[in-house]
């Protein structure tokens, strides 16, 4: 999805669970499940959107997917694709290029209007509209529609590529096979919207929602309170939840006390367990049992830009490779992250268990081996390695003391580092820029769950090919890599195309190391004991409706 | 007086230009691109092209801060039907003044209530400590005033929370009940104002330490009067120019915004929404709560000044 702000996770040293609760489910005491009741959650931050359209963080996505729906979804907690608004998963034609949806006949909106291919067509084009200012317009995922481009640059009034047969059929052609595309068609960008609901509300479709989902909002108090109330003509399996009251502005620390004594339900269902808090409650009989936790699918990993120097010389590379403990680093998270050696996170499709290309020790080490390193390298007492920066977001206080450790690693082969902690802005400027950052601490969290997502936007030669607001902070380019990639992105036989893309994790991680990779990260939430069925799901950000409650609502009169 | 306003109020027009220059160069000054954050870290160049130009960001800055003030400033008749216009904010593609506004209360409430709280229990203890100088109870009250001035805000917040609302369930753990409810407005209000009350404390103190030492004090003593009729109706009064000084800025400071314990309480007031727009580059909502607040501070000053005139008769402007 993004590179993320914070590392608020923790660790599992060396594929060793330390958890101690490592459930992805709410106990539930084999009650039956009852409908009816208010779950209350909290969010730091006010949102920034509910427009599908504009949305692209976690908080704005926990509550657009709990009102809108698009054409697939995820089979309950798995990432296996099934059709939702769609009446079944698509017809693929053309080599792979022509995708053919159903619509599902009987979906309203939530003012009472059957949903129809139309609807597709024009939250699509709105959605890549450039009037809209999403993040999507230009290419990101989408562009892979026939005649996307020529809409993006005014050449063209409607994309070609988007076709309405019939109100019930909705054809879409794309330029070359692409794999991801129905992962692509799920995310929230793909939600639909009607037209006279946007049309209504005027330049403010992010504050007045309309769609198809389990739920309708209800009242939006910017900076304090979101009301979510049940939607009565809602398609799918009706919720068990009356109400879900979002409470903004409250930290993640004080939601838990809030939870602790009566008053919220859900701290910040979107983000992990503050550390220190995570250390206390596991440790608590009444509330260890509370904490729920998965994989998540993301990597944090040191980038190395091999353009700049001392990083052009693949010795020096491979030499931080070995040095970094990345056992502290999981230490430092509290337990909540397995170490990888590789490019892919555990939950996704062609990730390698136990990768190890460099025989690193249980740490993911060996310093004198990198010690070793940087000898070939021409370093040594006569030349000292010169002091190098390391760039990170200083985002929470796991954000410093793991940039720290990295220090401090590195310290133990003889390189000086220096730590420049920024602010989220300043840190995506400065490593965004060609030739500007040398050393950067980075995280990657998935869009969708494909092994495409971990690698074209951040390890391919189209991503390094910018001349600022990159992703790929490596700025990283391998000629050999990127054509397995391209190759990898239109194969239709899923057993070679995870081949292809382990082939381009061996180059990555086993031969050019413009990376460290470090840890994969655990999310662990916590939910008060009137909470039931509540899950972690490896791609949403939050799922309220599999939630039952039980017992007096929490008071969530104030935000 | 009138003609000493109108100066000020002039001035105060200067100075809220010069506020909205430094804080629209250092917004820009500071690396990071808006587009960026607002279109996601994924988004193409070329979306963040488009929504450079949507913003108006592609333009020179001097024609972007020119146009700025001159949507900014009131409307003029014939020359500017409409004015006071703050923009939008980039984040919430909301316009920004009612944002602000609707924020408003929120803070001005916890303001007041600080305040409150400064000089209920900062003055009394000033007092009683100045004129018992060197007693336990002034030995006592110094040591509280250390105490309140070197903790920090946030923690003294979270401690309040956790013994106030966790463990003795008597206030609800932060949040806000909307205008007039006393409950959720105590402890982030007595947070605000402990921190005050301890300076103000030690401000009365050495003020009327110096002033019960004054000769109209010791002539006020030698015509007879009680050592209690001597504070309150000659020491106090010559006090309060001090202490209502500090009062002013202080509410300007405060209605302002008050970030810390804004965020440690979950108080929806403009400080927490000034750094979430400082730290998200929503470039709209920063200006127009940086310029929010230096309204606020520097009418709050002028009234300051204003209000000498009826407290020190010797104070006279021309």
């Amino acid at each position: 999805m993004k590179r993320r702000p914070t590392a608020w996770l923790a660790v599992m040293a060396a594929g060793t669970i330390l958890l101690p609760a490592c459930a992805n489910t709410t106990p539930t005491g084999g009650e039956t499940p009852t409908s009816g009741g208010t779950l209350t959650i909290s969010f730091k931050d006010d949102l920034k959107t509910l427009d599908p359209a504009i949305g692209y963080d976690t908080d704005s996505w926990s509550i657009e997917r709990q009102i809108y729906n698009g054409l697939l979804d995820y089979d309950g907690f798995t990432t296996n694709l099934k059709a939702d608004i769609a009446e079944k998963m698509p017809v693929i034609t053309n080599d792979g290029k022509t995708y053919t949806f159903k619509i599902r006949k009987g979906v309203k909106f939530s003012n009472g209007r059957e949903v129809t291919a139309d609807d597709f067509k024009y939250s699509w084009e709105r959605m890549l509209d450039p009037k809209t200012n999403g993040p999507m317009t230009g290419g990101p995922f989408w562009g892979v529609l026939s005649g996307s481009a020529d809409f993006f640059n005014g050449k063209a009034t409607s994309i070609s590529g988007i076709k309405v047969l019939d109100p019930n059929t909705l054809e879409v052609d794309l330029d070359s096979p692409n794999q991801s595309f129905l992962n692509i068609v799920a995310m929230p960008f793909g939600f639909v919207v009607p037209k006279e609901a946007v049309a209504a509300a005027g330049t403010d479709f992010a504050h007045k929602p309309m769609g198809t989902g389990p739920f309708v909002l209800d009242k939006w108090t910017a900076g304090q309170l979101i009301v979510l109330k049940k939607n009565p003509s809602y398609f799918g399996t009706k919720p068990y939840l009356n109400e879900v009251d979002a409470q903004i502005g409250v930290t993640p620390e004080v939601a838990i006390l809030r939870m602790q004594s009566g008053q919220m339900d859900l701290p910040q269902p979107d983000i992990n367990i503050p550390s220190a808090q995570y250390v206390q409650l596991s440790a608590d009989p009444k509330w260890k049992n509370r904490i729920v936790s998965t994989p998540n699918v993301d990597i944090w990993y040191l980038a190395m830009n091999p353009n700049m120097k001392p990083f052009d010389k693949v010795e020096v590379r491979k030499a931080f490779n070995y040095a970094i403990n990345k056992g502290s680093q999981a230490k430092i998270l509290a337990g909540r992250a397995v170490i990888n050696n590789g490019i892919q996170a555990p939950p996704m499709p062609g990730y390698v268990p136990n990768y190890n290309p460099l025989g690193l020790d249980a740490n993911g080490q060996n310093v004198q081996k990198a010690k070793d390193l940087l000898a070939q390298a021409g370093y040594g007492p006569g030349k000292p390695f010169p002091p190098q920066t390391l760039v990170y977001t200083k985002s929470n206080a796991d954000a410093d003391r793991e940039a720290a450790a990295v220090q401090q690693d590195l310290a133990a082969i003889g390189v000086t580092v220096n730590l420049q902690g920024l602010a989220f802005s300043a840190f995506l400027d400065v490593t965004g820029k060609p030739n500007t950052t040398a050393l950067s601490y980075n995280g990657w969290i998935q869009d969708f769950p494909d092994p495409s997502d971990f690698i074209d936007p951040i390890l391919t030669c189209s991503a390094a090919n910018v001349t600022a607001n990159g992703s790929n902070v490596a700025f990283y380019c391998n000629k050999t890599a990127d054509a397995l990639a391209d190759k990898a992105r239109g194969d239709t036989n899923g057993t070679e195309r995870l081949n292809l893309y382990k082939q381009f994790q061996d180059v990555v991680a086993g031969q050019d190391f413009p990376w460290v990779p470090m840890y994969s990260t655990v999310e662990a939430n916590i939910s008060s004991t009137r909470v039931h069925g509540y899950h972690l799901h490896p791609v949403w950000p939050l799922i309220v409706t599999s939630i039952w409650v039980t017992g007096a609502a929490a008071s969530a009169s104030a935000s | 007086m009138t003609a000493y306003i109108v100066r000020r109020l002039l001035w105060m027009v200067f100075v809220l230009l010069g506020v909205a220059a430094i804080t629209f160069v250092v917004a820009f000054m500071v690396p990071g691109d808006p587009a960026r954050l607002y279109a996601g870290t994924n988004a193409s160049p070329a979306a963040i092209r488009s929504i450079h130009h949507q913003l108006g960001l592609d333009r020179p800055l001097i024609v972007q801060f020119v146009d700025y003030i001159w949507r900014v400033l009131p409307p003029i008749p014939i020359i500017k039907p409409h004015g006071l216009d703050f923009g939008y904010s980039y984040r919430y593609a909301a316009p920004v003044l009612p944002a602000i506004l609707q924020r408003f209360p929120a803070t001005a409430e916890l303001a007041i209530a600080g305040v409150f709280f400064e000089v209920i229990i900062g003055m009394p203890i000033g007092i009683l400590s100045a004129i018992r100088p060197g007693s336990f109870w002034d030995r006592a009250t110094m040591v509280f005033t250390f105490v309140g001035l070197a903790a920090p805000p946030f923690w003294l917040g979270l401690i309040f929370l956790f013994v106030f609302g966790f463990l003795l369930p008597i206030f609800p753990i932060g949040g806000y009940g909307g205008l007039f409810a006393p409950q959720y407005l105590v402890l982030p209000a007595l947070t605000l104002g402990l921190g005050g009350a301890a300076y103000y404390a030690r401000l009365l103190r050495a003020c009327l330490l110096d002033i019960l030492e004054t000769d109209y004090v010791r002539t006020a003593r030698a015509k007879g009067l009680t050592e209690r009729q001597v504070v309150l109706r000659h020491a106090i009064p010559n006090a309060l120019t001090v202490i209502v000084t500090q009062l002013g800025m202080d509410l300007g400071y405060f209605l302002a915004g008050v970030v810390v314990i804004e965020t440690v309480f979950a108080w929806p007031g403009i400080g927490k929404q000034a750094v979430d727009a400082i730290f998200t580059l929503d470039i709209p909502l920063v200006m127009g709560t940086v310029l929010f607040g230096a309204i606020l501070i520097v009418t709050a000053n002028l009234v300051v000044d204003i209000s000498y005139t009826f407290l020190d008769p010797r104070v006279r402007y021309t």
